[in-house]
């Protein structure tokens, strides 16, 4: 190696350096760890007694929770965060056009996403009160009786998805910076062309939005296998002696379930063991979605 | 002069020991809000008059219970923890996570065995050591409004004692406005749970002699399945757990028995504290009623613990306060604050007269139907959950009782097996 | 209409198409700007109302006269000072870690060019996938081996060690600037150091308030981890004390509703005053797949 390459290496370990000593510590060591841990019955208090694959097989084999909690979260994935995607994608297409009070109405759907997510969670509970609650207050005055929501086990996850449709600001933000990078000169020379406002977002903005997209799906799927707080929150209301997940397991998602385990039964090795195949599915999905990508997402350079 | 340097080593002594710096302990409770302020005022500020060297820093964990266990395992616990249901005491104790008491208990002389109902004295232990020391403790029953009693033609001073009066009465209770959706339900079975339910109907869930779960139990398969007709008398879980969701904070006067949207509520002797706070009403009390072949004047008796944790920095001056609030003045002042039940029989029985609800307790105790909240195992609260979810599933009809239960069974049982290797 | 009427008022039928545009698109943002603003009603409004309201068919929209009292209640109910001032210990010092480290790394992954920079950036990236569960066990018996819980330490020493992401966000925004310029400097015999700090640094200021703002953001909402880390109630941050209010059975809805809008104020303020410098930084750092 040359002088020179090997001063340049030195430099940029040095700046690194911080993030690789976190990586090393905060990150590699409790892999390894849990991967250990994983192979154990353990409880915190006692040390941890390696059972080898059992943790797993219980998991796979005998588990309905587990089952439950795959389901719960496999929904927020495909139906949730799609929706998520779009409210917010149309939130941003529509500040992006001309029209009035964009700062104003900029600024309020941004809100939502800035609201605390545990007073925002108690808010819906009280948006979505069956018998007190707003929306089916609105919905009986337009003559349509309201479901139970959160009370549902049908309508919980809805109203969930309701919930973070609202909240959905931060991606909204990141649409529109990406729609303020679309070069104006298109717009023009298709308008030339004799573009209508449709053929232009067709053709125009959102090919040129997909690397965006992209980002956002990515980075919201490997959120929503860790939908946590929201449903923590809402499914103990009913009592702080319940355990969340319900009504009816509806809302056992998998964060939940592991923290349950880990920190509820001190059922610390099992909980490590579902945090390795949540961790597997992730990476699954964020391959198939980077090998997708080839076929619909355009880079412009 | 011999005598004057005495004096003076005397004083400086005194002194030493009067300027010493007060011990801090650290104390966390599960009662929050007016209770936990009486309770500070009347029992705590009391004991650290009488205790000069030890302060008392409380703190509530209301609400998040899990905390304990997760302090307790990284080695930050509190000195006195009272968030420790008696069920608790097996799991916490096989894990090493609480203090073994016998040699302070053997020691003082304000704890006396004796004085303790034998239900609450058996649930202070771990294979034969004490663990945790009761100051209140609770029985439950079913508490009924008089007025509405009387309102829809029932005799308010002749409650239900069979099952099927029970259905009768709160099939009558009901009200519901023009459209059909309820405005007052009569009583909600459901939400007393299948740990009452189960016991009242005859059943046990865990056989002590063969040490395993018996969750699956012809009697108690039985008493899903009349929690579960009970509740489709009314449109089902999903109608019962909307009309639920609408009820008020427990702990105001927006409480559904108070507020009128429920007629007969579950519930122990702080109904007496609860009805000076947020009624009055006019009330009355019944055991759970029981069908035939079940358990008459069931009842469960449990509430928390005061334990040492393992690691706790001042365990002789959390015994010290341990053995104050559980001791005779103690859990006198415990009993009055929250109405509940004294567990030792001498502050009973002397508190019976001037407190009648107490009376049901003082009967309840002394039988040997009284059960605890929740099966005295290492694994309680896996059990409660699982119990819970599976009891609710039969309850919206996604699997028969006996599916239900069979699962729960299998899946606790298999936890408990677990745990003990 | 003939044709040539029409081509010939075409410049005016476009002013027309245009305003229709701006006018259904206005139409469309207020319409979905009323579904986001119902929740906000209903916060403010329940938050004002004597309890007796909050249950009440048919249901009270603006409760008269408003209960004032509620906040002052909703402050002493739980210690609210107590729990903004742990907020603020735990948010404000992981803000400036986050941002400070979160640049001098990114710094080393885009300006200095080494070999095995870019692998190495690989893996930053897919630690981003790393669900926070995988490591939440053994960190805790890592922290509890160093005694740690319960004290904010969990929560803020990991921060100096930089975020995956905002090293991925500062170093987007660090690559679209030319070379030239710490070249010049490099000739000049400056340090990278000084490099960093005297010339970069103040060039990336976007990027760092984006960085700030969404870290301080993400603090002050943080849930699990002081759920997780913190167990002695005088020290929870407020995300955690909020919950105080739930009980048992059913929750103090209007104290909880005022207080969740108090503990809203601070962030929806600081929005308000960042928010061009926030956009413009999240345009800039032009983040793509």
């Amino acid at each position: 190696m040359r002088r020179s390459t090997l001063r340049k290496l030195a430099v940029g370990l040095f700046f690194i350096g911080p993030w690789i000593i976190g990586f090393l510590g905060f990150t590699l060591y409790p892999m390894i760890m849990s991967a250990y841990y994983s192979l154990t019955n353990y409880n915190l208090v006692n040390e941890p007694q390696y059972i080898g694959w059992k943790n797993y097989i219980r998991l796979l084999q005998m588990d309905p929770q587990f089952k439950t909690a795959i389901s719960n979260t496999m929904y927020m994935v495909i139906v949730g965060l799609p929706i998520w995607l779009f409210v917010a994608l149309v939130m941003a297409v529509l500040l992006n056009e001309k029209g009035k009070l964009t700062t104003f109405f900029r600024t309020l759907f941004y809100l939502p996403s800035v609201v605390p997510t545990v007073a925002a969670s108690v808010l819906w509970m009280w948006v979505l009160n069956p018998q007190y609650g707003i929306v089916n207050t609105l919905l009986k005055s337009m003559g349509f009786s309201g479901p139970g929501w959160f009370t549902d086990p049908t309508w919980s996850k809805p109203g969930l998805i309701l919930m973070g449709a609202w909240a959905t600001g931060g991606t909204m933000i990141i649409f529109l910076a990406g729609l303020q990078n679309v070069p104006e000169a298109l717009y023009e020379s298709a308008e030339l062309d004799g573009a209508g406002w449709w053929r232009k977002l067709r053709h125009i903005t959102l090919p040129i939005l997909t690397p965006t997209i992209f980002f956002n799906l990515i980075m919201g799927m490997i959120s929503t296998f860790q939908y946590f707080t929201q449903a923590f929150v809402i499914s103990r209301g009913a009592g702080s002696n319940v355990p969340p997940g319900g009504p009816l397991g509806s809302t056992l998602f998998y964060a939940i379930y592991l923290y349950q385990n880990a920190f509820s039964y001190l059922r610390m090795g099992y909980a490590a063991a579902m945090a390795w195949l949540l961790f597997i599915v992730i990476l699954v999905f964020t391959l198939l979605l980077f090998r997708s990508s080839g076929r619909w997402v355009h880079y412009d350079s | 002069m011999k005598r004057t340097v005495l004096a003076m080593l005397l004083v400086l002594l005194v002194s030493a020991v009067a300027f010493a710096e007060p011990v801090k302990i650290e104390y966390w409770t599960g009662w929050g809000g007016e209770e936990l302020d009486d309770i500070q005022k009347y029992v705590i500020d009391e004991f650290m008059k009488e205790n000069p060297d030890i302060i008392v820093e409380t703190s509530t964990i209301f609400g998040s219970y899990d905390k304990l266990l997760t302090a307790i395992a990284a080695g930050t616990p509190p000195d006195v923890v009272s968030a420790v249901w008696e069920t608790q005491i097996p799991g916490l104790a096989e894990r090493g996570a609480l203090m073994n008491l016998d040699e302070f208990a053997a020691k003082s002389e304000l704890y006396d065995p004796d004085d303790f109902y034998p239900a609450n004295y058996r649930q202070s232990l771990y294979k034969g050591s004490l663990y945790g020391i009761p100051a209140t403790t609770n029985t439950s029953f079913i508490v009924y409004n008089k007025e509405a009693f009387r309102e829809v033609g029932l005799d308010p001073e002749n409650p239900p004692r069979t099952i099927e009066e029970l259905v009768h009465a709160a099939d009558l209770l009901t009200k519901r406005d023009e459209n059909g959706n309820i405005v007052r339900l009569g009583y909600d079975a459901a939400g007393s749970g299948l740990w009452v339910w189960g016991h009242v109907f005859g059943g046990k869930f865990f056989d002590e002699e063969n040490d395993v779960f018996t969750i699956n139990s012809p009697e108690i398969v039985k008493a899903l399945t009349w929690m579960v007709d009970y509740v489709n008398r009314y449109g089902g879980m999903q109608v019962v757990q909307e009309f639920v969701s609408g009820l008020g904070n427990y702990w105001s006067p927006q409480n559904p028995l108070f507020a009128g949207q429920v007629a007969m509520a579950g519930f122990g002797e702080w109904i007496e504290s609860f009805n000076l706070r947020y009624g009055p009403i006019e009330y009355g009390i019944m055991a759970f009623p029981a069908p035939e072949g079940g358990i008459e004047g069931w009842t469960s008796v449990g509430g928390s613990m005061f334990c040492i944790p393992t690691g706790a920095k001042n365990p002789e001056a959390a015994w010290r306060f341990i053995e104050y609030i559980s001791g005779p003045k103690g859990s006198e002042a415990m009993a009055r604050l929250l109405t509940n039940m004294p567990p030792r029989r001498s502050v009973a029985e002397k508190l019976v007269d001037e407190m009648p609800v107490l009376a049901f307790g003082l009967h309840a105790l002394e039988s040997p139907n009284a059960s605890s909240s929740g099966p005295l195992t290492t694994i309680d609260q896996f059990f409660l959950d699982t119990l819970g979810q599976f009891a609710e599933q039969a309850l919206y009809g996604q699997l028969t009782p006996e599916e239900a239960l069979n699962q729960a069974q299998q899946l606790v049982q298999f936890e408990y097996e677990m745990m003990a290797f | 209409m003939t044709l040539s009427t029409q081509r010939s008022k075409g410049w005016r039928s476009k002013k027309v198409q245009e305003t229709a545009l701006v006018v259904f698109v206005t139409l469309l943002r207020a319409l979905l700007g009323f579904a986001v603003a119902v929740p906000f009603f209903w916060l403010i409004s329940t938050s004002l109302k004597p309890e007796n309201l909050l249950f009440r068919v048919p249901v009270v929209w603006i409760p008269r006269p408003p209960m004032w009292s509620n906040y002052v209640e909703a402050v002493q109910y739980i210690p609210f000072f107590t729990y903004l001032k742990n907020t603020l210990t735990i948010a404000v010092p992981a803000t400036i870690f986050t941002t400070l480290s979160s640049s001098f790394v990114a710094y080393g992954f885009s300006r200095v060019k080494w070999p095995g920079r870019d692998i190495v950036f690989m893996i930053l990236v897919s630690t981003m996938m790393l669900p926070y569960q995988v490591t939440m066990v053994p960190l805790f018996v890592v922290f509890k081996n160093l005694g740690w819980i319960d004290t904010y330490k969990p929560l803020v020493v990991p921060t100096l060690f930089g975020g995956a992401f905002y090293i991925f966000l500062i170093r987007q925004f660090l690559m679209s600037l030319p070379m030239d310029l710490q070249d010049a400097a490099r000739i000049d015999g400056c340090s990278e150091l000084r490099i960093y700090w005297q010339i970069m640094l103040p060039l990336t200021k976007p990027a760092l308030a984006t960085t700030a703002l969404l870290t301080f953001i993400g603090n002050w909402n943080e849930f699990l981890m002081p759920l997780i880390y913190i167990n002695t109630n005088s020290k929870f941050p407020l995300a955690l004390g909020l919950q105080q209010f739930q009980r048992q059975y059913g929750a103090e809805w209007a104290l909880l509703m005022a207080a969740s809008t108090l503990m809203t104020i601070p962030i929806i303020t600081l929005f308000f005053a960042t928010q061009k410098t926030f956009i413009r930084g999240i345009a800039l750092t032009g983040i793509k797949g």
